[in-house]
């Protein structure tokens, strides 16, 4: 058995953040994660001729970790938000909504491997949620407790961005100037302009010039498949490397952990973790922190289930797996009768912010973002085009790939999604993993207000690319027929009362006390449309900053 | 080359036509939902090396700006998997078959044979035959590995003003109208 000050679970935004914020405060810190190390320049392999028909290059799949319920029905009233494409028709053939994915990476980083590098504040009202709309909850901590540590998770990993943002208060300018927008998105921001809505440059933790280290951006697109550059501002290249250099923390990878071990004083006391070769092996600490992600975080504590936590750890308040928030989006795309080589540039270069705000839609509480959405369409090249948008074969496709073939504007909406007591994370009485461990079980349901919110965003998006002149749609997809998630949140709520949450103000269990968790599971709304790692970050070093400080405290009384 | 090769000139013919003179019974054979397993024999044919390279070249054809995928190797590459996966192996043997029957029943010899819109005609009926038929998993199968490989090729690119792979050059000029960068 070992010990460390700190065990740490999970190595993405959460965990990394964690880590680094510990270490450097001199605790001795051990990251496990489940996953293995990606190596860009290997895994990563945008230079050769057949990139396109591999996506990212999971070494360990997610899919085996979790199964599904049944999803509900669709009805025709709706169908103006059916998924669909010219070459393919109806993607969703069935009379219910689909389980597409819950796109997630296990190795060192997380999710942020395959992530476009957005990186957004809060709005600072989408944490009222309850108290000035009387929907979801709202967070126990303001805005301004979170600004300075935005402010150092931006400067970590290297955030190019614009100047100004009258919603969101800076102590200071982003680390590095905003990109250029590509010639695809300053089309959409013409349109933009022609509907009266703004459009501006998305901050995004992807080096606009030489940055600690790193070398800027060369524009390929290809975020989604891995960047071999290192210009990306992914954990395993900023927090977790400062954390190792610091000499205090030791990274374990392929370790996964089966479960914590309860003590009988409200205290946890190990976890229980297999190495790479099968092994089994017990470390204890003073302090855990779990940081897996809001359907592996509820899974581990479930399935930690134990005489002094009968119903899962930390589960007092019976809210572990509740509140689960999924990704609400919504993406259209349409051909344009100008070449656009729209397949190059940031994924996501733009973003309009006019309907952010909780209350900026009317008829329904919660706002969207719309941003550029050709490269998360995957339009990235000729196969996806000759594949979904031209289709056909002989004579007619290839007169076909000439005019169409880099003339696709996508633009996509992504959504406040409020808690409802259909959604949430339980394990599947069924299944189970190759160490016996029950599968956490995704229940997902997306009431009225959700297919308002998202009948807006859609109509948004048309309207964005026939002002912008791509006036022939091609395909449309969302969260309306598919379950398709990479953002999910809330499953171990924060919030003052142990009645109410998980964990509370400082991210503690409110009953264990040396349990941290800083993932977006402990989001207790998920806000209009922001990208959730940046506030991930900032949170992880705002609850490990308060863990430091009493730590130390502890360590100078003397015994 | 085989495709622009026409022994046996047969003019547009309807789909419907087309089916009456090949039999609809060829056409509508119900396969499992794995293919492959609906047809383990223990004689299955070797695939014709013609009338596959035939096929894709109707799927891929050249053209004054565009190689046909045979120039690209795709037959190759369907030969080449077809010989570790005996599934697909015997799918394009029997496809083969099939395309050669189609094109027999039309007065050829052979798929290979026929001109390019007759060709077109028996891959159309493949197209719009039954889910899970022969005939239309034979197209589909090689329709999007055919796809696969030809677009995989820096020669299909050219045409596009496609300047990828996306690394190690990227995009640079990604700001400007791709008219101003080609």
């Amino acid at each position: 058995m070992s010990r460390s000050d700190v065990v740490i679970i999970g190595s993405g935004p959460g965990g990394a953040a964690a880590a680094f914020s510990l270490s450097r405060a001199g605790f001795n810190v051990t990251l496990l994660e489940a996953g293995p190390r990606y190596r860009p320049e290997q895994d990563y392999r945008l230079d050769r001729a057949d990139w396109e028909v591999r996506r990212f290059p999971h070494k360990r799949s997610i899919r085996r970790r979790h199964t599904h319920a049944g999803l509900q029905a669709l009805d025709t009233k709706w169908d103006t938000l059916r998924s669909w494409s010219r070459a393919q028709g109806r993607l969703i053939k069935g009379t219910h909504r689909a389980f597409s994915q819950y796109s997630h990476v296990m190795g060192v980083g997380g999710s942020t491997l395959h992530y476009a590098g957005e990186s957004h504040r809060m709005h600072p009202r989408a944490m009222r949620l309850h108290t000035d709309f009387g929907v979801g909850a709202d967070w126990p901590i303001r805005y301004e407790d979170l600004e300075q540590y935005y402010s150092e998770a931006e400067r970590i990993i290297g955030v190019a961005g614009p100047e100004a943002d009258a919603v969101r208060p800076r102590s200071g300018p982003f680390p590095m100037p905003a990109h250029a927008m590509s010639y695809g998105s300053q089309r959409l921001g013409d349109g933009c302009g022609q509907l009266g809505m703004s459009w501006l440059p998305n901050p995004v933790a992807s080096a606009s010039r030489p940055y600690d280290g790193r070398p800027p951006c060369n524009y390929c697109g290809q975020c989604a498949r891995g960047c071999p550059r290192f210009d990306r501002g992914t954990p395993d290249l900023t927090f977790i490397p400062k954390a190792l250099a610091a000499g205090h923390c030791r990274l374990q990878t392929e370790c996964e952990v089966l479960r914590l071990e309860a003590g009988p004083n409200d205290r946890v006391s190990a976890a229980i973790f297999v190495d790479k070769q099968g092994a089994q092996h017990r470390v204890s600490a003073d302090f855990f922190v779990l940081a897996c992600g809001a359907v592996e975080t509820p899974r581990l504590l479930l399935n930690s289930a134990s005489r002094h936590a009968p119903d899962g750890l930390a589960n007092e308040s019976g809210l572990v797996g509740k509140n689960f928030m999924e990704t609400l989006f919504f993406t259209s795309s349409a051909l344009h009768p100008e070449a656009m080589g729209s397949y190059r540039g940031l994924p996501s270069d733009a973003i309009c912010w006019d309907y952010n705000a909780p209350d900026a839609i009317e008829g329904v509480i919660g706002g969207a973002r719309f941003s550029p959405a050709t490269l998360e369409a995957d339009l990235s090249g000729p196969l996806n085009y000759a594949q979904r948008i031209v289709g056909g074969w002989g004579e007619k496709h290839h007169e076909q790939m000439l005019g169409m073939f880099g003339h696709v504007l996508s633009v996509g909406a992504i959504g406040e999604n409020l808690p409802n007591p259909r959604s949430y994370i339980d394990l599947d009485p069924e299944e189970k993993d190759t160490h016996g461990l029950a599968k956490a079980r995704i229940h997902s349901h997306l009431p009225d207000m959700e297919l308002k919110r998202l009948e807006f965003m859609a109509g948004r998006c048309r309207s964005i690319l026939k002002a912008s002149g791509a006036e022939e749609p091609v395909e449309e997809y969302g969260s309306y027929d598919m379950f398709n998630s990479t953002h999910v949140f809330g499953t171990c709520k924060m919030g003052a009362s142990a009645g109410d949450s998980v964990v509370d103000a400082q991210c503690r269990s409110h009953r264990w006390r040396n349990l941290l968790i800083t993932d977006a599971s402990v989001f207790p709304s998920s806000g209009g449309g922001e990208a959730p790692s940046l506030t991930i970050y900032a949170n992880a070093l705002r609850a490990c900053d308060r863990l430091a400080a009493d730590l130390g405290q502890q360590r100078r009384v003397p015994a | 080359m085989a495709t622009s090769t026409t022994h046996h000139e047969v003019g547009k013919i309807s789909r419907r036509v087309l089916m009456r003179r090949m039999g609809l019974a060829a056409l509508t054979f119900w396969l499992p939902a794995r293919w492959s397993l609906g047809l383990a024999s223990d004689a299955d044919p070797e695939p014709s090396a013609e009338t596959l390279r035939a096929f894709v070249d109707t799927l891929l054809p050249g053209s004054d700006v565009f190689p046909p995928a045979s120039a690209l190797g795709v037959d190759r590459s369907v030969l080449e998997a077809a010989q570790s996966d005996p599934g697909l192996a015997r799918l394009i043997a029997a496809g083969c078959q099939w395309l050669d029957r189609a094109a027999r029943s039309m007065g050829a010899a052979s798929f290979s044979e026929l001109s390019g819109s007759g060709r077109a005609s028996i891959i159309s009926v493949a197209e719009h035959s039954a889910e899970r038929s022969l005939p239309w998993v034979l197209f589909s199968s090689v329709r999007r590995f055919s796809f696969q490989k030809y677009y995989s090729a820096p020669e299909s690119w050219g045409p596009l003003a496609y300047a990828g792979p996306p690394q190690p050059l990227g995009f640079p000029g990604h700001d400007r109208s791709p008219k101003e960068t080609t």
